[in-house]
């Protein structure tokens, strides 16, 4: 039994890694999960019993806690969703356990093809747009919106940034077409992190010179990757890691309601979506990804494989460093069975 | 006094580097240099005109070079490489300087982007000139250690193939090739990729493109430009890292108009190149780079102050490592002063232990 960053791994004669123990997984960002989906726009589909069947197969795979994540939605509707959720974690110990906040992607992001990703454009705003929006969701979720993702170019940005970081919450950069001037002033006024690094943008880039680049750069800046291969290829991946360094990058699922389910179609909002089996969800007729299939048991197993990080690394990249960056208490222990499938959970 | 590898350095009080001493720097890719130039009409090349650039490249530390031919019609390109063989042996300093030949193209990609300033009336496929590489080393002497080209030309896989079994490091650059091609290159025998992240496309899909592919495979060296206008410095400490230190080697791909005063004029009709204030080579009267006026001593600089790099590992990436990476001996000890405008020779005697 080897020992590193808390995390204990069991080797078989071969060298393969069968079984681990550490703190337990931290998602960062989960949309939706086994077939339920956090940001359907009729909120009574989600049922307890429903939301309680996503979160026992996040936990199966060694999830110990979450970030709901409600994404851009008129504003009202963001609202009620989490309204909602806050009310069904009242009544269940597991939801009590494991949503440990929100994650509140949009509506401030930017209204670029490309940089916009799947998020609907009319629902798009700038934060002078709506400079109570945040506050209100604040109410709705009891004090528990933990992070923040929005693009800093917008009217008004900066001044939720620092608004936002004063009251404990860790606003990220993400979905943004920002130069570099706009990157570094937002992180002066705070901002810690950046939201899938390398997803949310325009197809194509200069070359060298571009806001990806420039957020790989700033050492104040942490960065979630979204390790399923699909959004970012493992050797660019490795790439982004070496830059931004194993303890300054989190891994996040950023998973949908297909992240769990069987390989098929799927209907989440009004867009349809096949899931390939290798993970791969993609919306016919669109080259744009609409969201991931990646479970964060599957995000450490890759990351260990693909880039050049330790299997203790990659597991504290996805328990420790993300419960740290958000201010969450240390992740209880979990023990886990390391399979071709995944982590199976004692 | 400070010692790491084999450099040592002197800081003042405020914790600046001032004094350093270590393995003389090798430049990997040197066109020109001081009014003079490997590339112009062979006739201009001689040893009055290469001698003075020299004598300037040594007071800022460099120990040797790499003559770099760029792309040209091959029977011009080879004469070039005899001749300057040639001086070589007329001169005591040129022959302990020029430490062999750099041939960037002309197999390089023939795309407006990955081709860079190079003519494409001129680039050709190593299909079509099997041969070239052999009557270059004949022409110069077996000094050829260096060959930049693109993998994904008809003929480059059994080019590389046999490059590399003739003791020639590969380098690729000036490509437009996929992650598969790149690959292959590398089984081949590739080594190296020539200053990476230029000499491609200026736009680039975002996340999988042949610059993340060289930075990723780590059997590939790679050179970088670290004037801060090739390559963004905060891009360049994010190659670095990926590449790692120990992998990365700085070179200059400096022309004619290195160290020499803005202002520097080169070339005629709407090909006038000048050196603007800020160091960067342009063609004159728009924004685009036409050539670059690094120096090697500025280069290790600018990688400590920007690129999160000591100044020993910059000094390593600029002296050890590219002549460990091209089979060269470690050059002697050099000393020197380290100022903002770059070494400049000591000469009181270094304090030793």
């Amino acid at each position: 039994m080897n020992s590193d960053n808390n995390v204990s791994i069991v080797t078989d004669k071969s060298g393969n890694i069968t079984a681990a123990a550490g703190s337990g997984l931290v998602d960062l960002q989960v949309n939706g999960y086994a077939g339920v989906d956090f940001n359907d726009s009729n909120v009574e589909r989600l049922t307890l019993d429903r939301v309680k069947g996503a979160f026992e197969a996040m936990r199966r795979c060694g999830v110990v806690s979450v970030l709901a994540t409600i994404v851009t939605g008129p504003a009202r509707e963001m609202i009620a969703r989490v309204a909602h959720l806050v009310k069904l974690r009242k009544h269940d110990e597991l939801l009590e356990a494991m949503i440990a906040g929100f994650h509140i992607e949009g509506p401030f992001i930017s209204g670029e093809d490309g940089p916009r990703g799947a998020h609907p454009v009319e629902h798009v705003k700038t934060p002078q747009d709506a400079p109570n929006l945040l506050d209100e969701l604040q109410d709705a979720a009891e004090g528990t919106v933990r992070l923040l993702t929005l693009a800093p170019e917008l009217p008004g940005a900066m001044e939720l940034i620092s608004r936002a970081s004063t009251e404990g919450i860790v606003v990220a950069l993400g979905h943004l077409n920002a130069d570099a001037e706009t990157i570094d002033r937002a992180v002066a006024a705070g901002a810690k992190m950046c939201t899938h690094l390398g997803n949310g943008t325009h197809m194509t880039l200069p070359r060298l010179d571009n806001y990806v680049q420039r957020q790989l750069a700033d050492d104040r800046l942490s960065a979630s990757f979204i390790a399923d291969g699909h959004h970012i290829p493992f050797a660019t991946l490795k790439n982004f890691i070496r830059a931004k360094t194993p303890q300054r990058s989190v891994l996040a699922t950023d998973a949908i309601m297909a992240a769990g389910m069987p390989p098929g179609q799927y209907q989440i909002g009004k867009i349809t979506c096949n899931v390939e089996p290798n993970g791969l969800v993609w919306k016919p007729g669109e080259s744009f990804l609409v969201g991931s299939a990646l479970t964060m048991d599957q995000a450490v197993l890759n990351v260990a494989r693909h880039c050049d990080v330790s299997f203790e690394t990659a597991w504290a990249m996805a328990s420790t460093q993300p419960a740290e960056l958000v201010g969450l208490p240390t992740p209880a222990k979990i023990e886990v069975d390391i399979t071709e499938k995944g982590f199976v959970r004692h | 006094m400070n010692t790491k590898g084999d450099i040592s350095i002197v800081r003042d009080e405020g914790g600046r580097v001032i004094r350093a001493a270590g393995p003389g720097l090798v430049d990997l890719q040197v066109n020109g240099y001081g009014g003079a130039s490997f590339n112009l009409p062979i006739e201009k090349i001689t040893v009055e005109a290469l001698r003075p650039a020299f004598e300037k490249m040594r007071r800022r530390g460099v120990a040797t070079v790499l003559a770099t031919i760029t792309t040209n019609l091959v029977p011009d390109m080879i004469a070039r490489t005899r001749h300057i063989a040639q001086l070589r042996e007329q001169d005591e300093l040129l022959n302990s300087m020029i430490a062999g030949f750099h041939i960037e193209g002309p197999m390089i990609s023939g795309k407006d982007g990955p081709r860079g300033a190079h003519e494409v009336k001129d680039v050709i496929n190593p299909a079509d000139a099997p041969g070239f590489l052999d009557d270059l080393q004949e022409a110069c002497g077996g000094m050829v250690r260096i060959f930049t080209l693109a993998p994904e030309l008809p003929g480059a896989m059994e080019f590389i193939a046999k490059a590399d079994a003739a003791g020639v490091i590969v380098a690729l650059g000036h490509l437009n090739a996929d992650a598969e091609t790149i690959s292959r290159a590398v089984e081949a025998g590739a080594k190296m990729t020539t200053h990476l992240g230029n000499g491609a496309g200026a736009m680039l899909p975002r996340l999988d493109n042949y610059i993340q592919r060289q930075l990723a495979d780590d059997r590939l060296a790679a050179s970088f430009i670290a004037d801060g206008h090739h390559v963004p410095f905060p891009t360049l400490k994010n190659f670095i890292r990926a590449k790692t230190p120990q992998r990365s080697v700085l070179v200059t791909d400096a022309i004619i108009a290195a160290d020499m005063p803005a202002g520097f004029t080169y070339g005629s009709g709407r090909r006038v190149r000048k050196v603007d204030p800020d160091g960067a080579v342009r063609l004159q009267g728009t924004p685009y780079l036409a050539g670059s006026a690094l120096t090697l001593d500025m280069a290790v600089i600018n990688t400590a102050a920007h690129c999160d790099v000591s100044f020993e590992a910059a000094w390593a990436m600029a002296s050890t490592q590219p002549a460990e990476l091209v089979g060269l001996p470690i050059p002697k000890i050099v000393e020197v002063d380290v100022t903002d405008n770059g070494f400049v020779p000591t000469h009181t005697p270094r304090p030793r232990k």
